[in-house]
């Protein structure tokens, strides 16, 4: 008796450009953005999730979720699901998905409304960006 | 013939669980990649008047002009004040001058978040006079009024003065 088996196993790479977002040290009131890549390879339809740490937070207090949001754009052809900017962050929130393929690019702004009641401080938090195959 | 019927079937098992490991894997999450966020804020305040210059044209004495005034915007992400001070009284250049008495200031109508200090004529001086306060905010408001007396004891001239407006969030 011969037996062969042969499968193409679910593999996953996932990889972000960078691990930090510095919006600078003069923020004045205003409206201002980053932007960081997340590059996927997929055999079988994959999904991007965040999870934030917390708030940004300062001596003096946190910048209202509202007031720091994201959005995702998604490799074109690929992607099934993207985040409308204005995404507030939160446990586990939906990215962007796809469909398998390789080096799929998806571009992450950040959005950042600095108004006048935000006392001034230096912020901080962190978001761990986790990408699944589904 | 046995052995490699033997062989073929230990590689299919290897190659099977293998497999089975591989899908348990890719199930789950992989390379959770963390991404630290931060941004500083510094004191900030900005300041916008309208109704300069005063310009009171030709006043006819006895009279007393309290028609100008100027409005004063403020935002500023810390509390804040305001002062005025005056970099010399109403001079015609020479030896002319209209007295400090007869050229006052007060604070007026004040928006949400705003203080007038200064609520009463008061006469400019040559140090920050404070005409208000106010809380961190967008667009705190407020109005400067002036009263300018001419009296029969105003020598007939052209006169100016430049007054000097500062908002602070020390």
């Amino acid at each position: 008796v011969e037996s062969q088996v042969s499968a193409a196993a679910p593999m996953l790479q996932f990889a972000i450009s960078t691990g930090t977002i510095d919006f600078g040290g003069l923020l004045t009131p205003g409206i201002y953005s980053q932007s960081l890549t997340a590059v996927v390879n997929s055999n079988q339809t994959w999904r991007i999730l965040v999870t934030k740490g917390g708030d940004l937070t300062g001596a003096s207090g946190s910048i209202p979720s509202s007031f720091f949001t994201v959005g995702a754009v998604g490799p074109v052809g690929y992607t099934t699901y993207q985040a409308p900017a204005g995404t507030e962050f939160g446990t586990d929130t939906l990215v962007v998905a796809g469909t398998r393929g390789a080096n799929l690019a998806t571009t992450i702004t950040y959005r950042l409304s600095v108004p006048w009641t935000i006392a001034p401080d230096s912020y901080s938090a962190a978001h761990t960006y986790t990408a699944v195959q589904i | 013939m046995k052995r490699r019927t033997k062989m073929m079937a230990l590689t299919g098992v290897i190659l099977l669980a293998g497999f089975m490991v591989l899908m348990s894997i890719g199930g789950f999450a992989a390379n959770p990649e963390t991404v630290n966020v931060s941004v500083t804020v510094p004191a900030t305040i900005q300041m916008n008047m309208t109704g300069m210059p005063v310009s009171y044209g030709s006043l006819v004495p006895p009279t007393t002009d309290t028609s100008k005034t100027l409005g004063v915007t403020i935002s500023s992400n810390k509390d804040w004040s305001l002062a005025v001070k005056k970099g010399g009284d109403l001079s015609d250049g020479g030896v002319n001058t209209i007295p400090s008495a007869n050229f006052l200031f007060r604070g007026q109508n004040p928006g949400a978040g705003v203080t007038i200090v200064t609520g009463s004529y008061t006469q400019f001086g040559l140090a920050d006079t404070t005409v208000a306060t106010g809380t961190r905010g967008a667009s705190r408001t407020l109005d400067v009024n002036y009263s300018l007396l001419i009296d029969w004891n105003v020598e007939a001239a052209a006169y100016s003065a430049t007054h000097t407006y500062t908002a602070t969030n020390p």
